[in-house]
């Protein structure tokens, strides 16, 4: 059985934001919603200062919280491992926001059209699949796996610096990587069991 | 940069590490439970503590008529029933789809306080109707039954607010055992309160002696938690401190400090215990400290949503992402 995975060699990421870019086109998300973000932190005082990158997505977790705690059933795991969600099940609790220890679930106040007056026609194209009101997340590009492709995010990084596979096959890239480097989740002590692993 | 991020970056606290977005690494504040929310779970607090604590005084009433401490019983159902639910639809983006709230009872506890509720609904409607003597015949074994799941889905209601916070593992402040206890307390003494000022300015009897221990039992109890909750907050993590800073320093300490410590149960507590075993201006005294543990304690329920903070997702200054002391 296909488990999904990814991995993120910090040493790679540039903090360039494409992988940011790539999913917001594929996605179409409304102005506001991010289903990845590269999270930026500058530390250390002149002239020894650091700036570090760390892309962060839903790390479609084997235990995750948002499963578990939200009351109307909108997201579930598959058996490839992706937490997926159904907004039209969603009436806007908001405990997955609550929940979520990796700020991944964004909702959706209000969709309004980037430039503040009106919308143009591929917004209007692309927030056709959304529902102001709702909770919505990354879901490791569903429909481009179905097709056989890999998730916009790491075919759009220039660096190289995200793999992804199946976490089950020994052999595949995430496998290799993760037992090579070391991979380790994020915030591994939550217990949500994270599919996500950076490389350091 | 917009005036608007000027002065939302303006209000920030210095060195506090809040971020103006989401693309840097750093403290988070809850913003997405606000006056709904808190009111939903205040009234929720405030209806079932209020049916618990008149149904107890019921209970204790004599003589077959209809006493008049139901009052307070019909006040608390209403209060749930009416005012929390209809504060969770306020809340809600899909009020349509409100009813999905419990389909899932088996993981999620917002599933399972929306059971309760509507438990509630059920068998807090049939207590009722028995102890007004509307149903024919003798009831007093269906009373009873009524009465215990009344009581049982109450109780419940009363709880499962903080376990629901409860589950949110980078929220410091909300993450700990104490929070369903913590509200389980707040919820007996304002129902006590609730009870206190209802029955005096209506004229209602009740036992006064019962009422009076049980307020200067619960509202110590609370105080200590409050403070034992603040005092674990200085050990855990950086967002716990600041959550604890805020609470005691910062811009929610004259609510959580001033309102719902000193005004809504330390001030109320001396002048229960003043008014006890005096009778005459005890009455106007009772009325006071009602009005006075009713306010803080919907300042309670305001404060631990305005001091949420989410610990970061990527530690500040970390070197590696997987370590986190």
């Amino acid at each position: 059985m296909t488990k999904w995975g990814m991995t993120i060699d910090l040493k790679r990421c540039i903090g360039c934001q494409s992988c940011t870019m790539a999913c917001k086109t594929h996605n179409g998300t409304p102005a506001g919603i991010f289903f990845r973000r590269v999270v930026e932190k500058e530390f250390g005082t002149y002239p020894n200062v650091r700036r570090t990158y760390t892309p962060v997505n839903c790390m479609h977790c084997d235990d995750a919280p948002c499963v578990a705690n939200c009351p109307a059933g909108v997201f579930s795991k598959r058996d490839d491992g992706i937490v997926e969600y159904d907004a039209g099940k969603c009436y806007g609790a908001r405990v997955c926001r609550m929940v979520c220890p990796y700020n991944a679930v964004s909702f959706i106040e209000k969709i309004e059209p980037y430039d503040g007056e009106a919308f143009i026609p591929p917004e209007k194209y692309w927030y056709e699949k959304y529902e102001a009101g709702t909770a919505v997340k990354c879901t490791f590009c569903a429909d481009r796996l179905a097709d056989g492709l890999k998730p916009a995010c790491v075919k759009t990084c220039p660096t190289e610096a995200m793999a992804f596979g199946d976490l089950e096959d020994p052999e595949s890239d995430v496998s290799r990587l993760i037992r090579k480097r070391g991979g380790q989740p994020l915030h591994p002590e939550l217990g949500t069991k994270p599919n996500v692993y950076y490389l350091s | 940069m917009t005036n608007a991020t000027e002065q939302r970056v303006e209000r920030l606290p210095v060195g506090a590490g809040w971020i103006p977005d989401s693309f840097e690494a750093g403290f988070l504040r809850q913003r997405d439970w606000r006056l709904w929310e808190v009111l939903s779970f205040y009234f929720g607090g405030l209806g079932t503590g209020l049916y618990v604590i008149s149904a107890l005084l019921d209970s204790r009433a004599s003589g077959d008529a209809p006493r008049g401490t139901i009052v307070g019983m019909i006040l608390g159902f209403l209060l749930v029933i009416v005012a929390k639910n209809g504060s969770h639809l306020m809340a809600s983006t899909h009020p349509a789809k409100a009813l999905r709230s419990m389909s899932r009872p088996g993981s999620s506890w917002i599933s399972r306080g929306a059971l309760a509720i509507f438990i509630f609904g059920v068998f807090g409607a049939l207590d009722i109707v028995v102890r007004l003597g509307w149903i024919p015949g003798d009831g007093e074994t269906l009373g009873w039954i009524f009465a215990i799941i009344a009581l049982a889905s109450a109780f419940v209601v009363m709880v499962y607010i903080g376990f629901v916070m409860a589950e949110a593992r980078t929220i410091a402040l909300w993450h700990t055992p104490l929070l369903p206890v913590m509200y389980l307390a707040f919820s007996l003494v304002l129902g006590s309160a609730l009870a206190t000022g209802i029955f005096n300015l209506a004229g209602i009897e009740y036992d006064t002696a019962l009422l009076r221990i049980i307020l200067l039992v619960t509202i110590p109890v609370t105080v200590f938690l409050m403070l034992a909750h603040l005092s674990f907050l200085g050990f855990s993590n950086q967002a716990a401190r600041l959550s604890m800073q805020m609470l005691t320093k910062g811009e929610v300490a004259a609510s959580y400090i001033g309102g719902v410590l000193v005004v809504g149960l330390v001030v109320p507590l001396i002048l229960t215990a003043a008014a006890y075993g005096a009778d005459g201006a005890a009455r106007w005294v009772s009325v006071i400290s009602a009005v006075l543990m009713v306010v803080g304690g919907y300042l309670f329920y305001s404060s631990l949503f305005r001091a949420a903070v989410f610990s970061p997702v990527v530690q500040p200054g970390a070197r590696s992402v997987a370590v986190v002391p």
